[in-house]
């Protein structure tokens, strides 16, 4: 009864509507400042993101139903044209490492008579994307491993097409992942075909990576594969990250406007490789975002 | 303070606290599915439908203090700016508890109408922090959230109407 009467209080006491709302607009700016300006509060996400940890989860639950239950009731016939077109492409992809093995081993002699570093093979772990940010500005993905299974910031993130992104947060059970395509990620790459240096930067939108920086005369065309070059020691060499769309030309700027497309199929899957033991990670901060705003 | 408490039938008034919860948390999760492509844009934010639903409903209990937590839990989620969401759903909060005392008088779509400006205004004000926090504009498909948000506020009345009507009809007869 008291809790009622407490509700039904005649004159409600304590600051008025607009002076709550200034302190509340007054402590949010104070929050926005130390987070992006001066970044103190890197401490307090990591903790109050475990709490929304079990949210997550119990989001996860209903789709891993409806996986479990739809997966009961595939028809038997697929499932055979399925099996039989595993199977095939196991035999092709086990006779394409047998001779990778080969060409590696061979690679491997040729790189020590060269006195040149041996590549390392990858090592990756599969995560499970559990959630999507809604704000559509941000590029950014949450899986499902966090700093307890191993994860560091700064590691590079691909899927079985290419290169996705890099992992820029690490909570205790989750990890948040930048994207390639969002505004202002840069990714040092190579072109495949000649080898020339340069740098993709994320527009922000969907499906396109802009190559900035490169001269009138550089020599890319439409339809060249641009690959990670692993110069910046963060993202191993050889990953393909875009195929070149559009080439712009014009007199009027100073460096050319090249779009791309990404290799990884950002948007259709929910499974991640988080590559481990690159040499650099867990050395090498995230790549800092540069300042936004396209070339003039 | 006894005298105050009305003797009548309890006023429809009295919700129950799990249903607001239970609500609320419902919008944190339906915000958090991994949405793809065109759909993330037209995806309304639920949570803040919701909240602005209690806040009309239920201003002394779903206030600017609930507001501002539940921003904050967005921010998390997001991995945005810590403060952008917080400060953004505490304006829109204050602008339903402005609306609240009329609002109830009209029909649903007018009332969704009338919650459109307090979504297009939280919109504006995370953008506007977004921009503060280095953030570029990427355009205009960013506001479709605001329409779809509005069609929202239908099935969300109505639905969060419909467990409290049972009791009500009893008390009537």
């Amino acid at each position: 009864m008291s809790n009622r009467d407490a509700q039904l209080q005649l004159f409600p006491r304590g600051p008025g509507a607009g002076a709550r709302l200034l302190i509340y607009v007054l402590i949010s700016i104070a929050m926005i400042v130390a987070d992006s300006r001066f970044r103190v509060l890197d401490g307090v996400r990591s903790a109050l993101s475990t709490l929304l940890y079990p949210i997550q989860e119990a989001v996860q639950a209903p789709l891993g139903i409806y996986d479990q239950v739809s997966g009961f009731f595939v028809n038997h016939a697929d499932l055979q044209r399925d099996n039989a077109m595993l199977r095939q492409r196991n035999l092709d992809y086990a006779g394409a490492v047998l001779r990778y093995r080969d060409l590696e081993q061979e690679n491997n002699h040729l790189r020590t008579l060269l006195d040149a570093h041996k590549r390392t093979a990858l090592h990756t772990r599969l995560a499970e994307i559990i959630s999507v940010p809604r704000d559509p500005y941000s590029r950014k993905i949450i899986v499902d491993h966090g700093s307890q299974s191993g994860v560091r910031a700064g590691q590079p993130v691909m899927d079985e097409l290419g290169l996705l992104g890099q992992v820029t947060r690490v909570y205790p059970y989750t990890s948040e992942i930048t994207l390639l395509t969002d505004a202002g990620q840069p990714v040092p790459v190579q072109i495949q075909r000649n080898g020339l240096r340069a740098i993709a930067f994320g527009s922000g939108t969907d499906g396109v990576i802009e190559v900035r920086y490169l001269p009138q005369s550089a020599d890319i065309r439409s339809g060249d594969v641009l690959v990670t070059s692993g110069i910046d020691g963060v993202y191993p060499p050889g990953l393909p990250v875009a195929t070149v769309t559009r080439i712009e030309r014009s007199p009027n700027r100073p460096f050319l406007r090249v779009e791309c497309t990404p290799k990884a199929a950002i948007n259709s899957y929910r499974q991640v490789l988080i590559v481990d033991g690159t040499p650099a990670a867990g050395k090498a901060p995230p790549t800092p975002h540069v300042a936004q705003g396209k070339p003039k | 303070m006894t005298f105050i408490t009305p003797k009548g039938p309890a006023m429809p008034v009295a919700v129950r606290t799990p249903l607001i919860v239970i609500s609320l948390l419902a919008g944190l999760a339906l915000n958090l599915l991994p949405w793809m492509g065109t759909a993330l844009w037209w995806r309304p934010d639920f949570l803040l439908v919701i909240m602005l639903y209690w806040v009309v409903q239920q201003p002394r209990r779903v206030g600017m203090g609930v507001a501002w937590g539940l921003g904050l839990l967005t921010d998390l989620a997001n991995g945005g700016v810590l403060g952008q969401h917080a400060m953004a759903y505490t304006v829109a909060a204050f602008g339903a508890l402005l609306l609240q005392r009329r609002i109830l008088n009209f029909k649903l779509w007018q009332q969704a109408l009338q919650v459109l400006p307090l979504l297009l205004a939280e919109q504006l004000i995370s953008i506007l922090a977004a921009t503060f926090a280095g953030h570029a504009f990427s355009g205009a498909e960013y506001f479709l959230a605001v329409p779809s948000g509005t069609l929202l506020w239908l099935p969300v009345s109505l639905l969060l109407q419909w467990p409290r009507r049972a009791p009500r009809t009893a008390d009537a007869s």
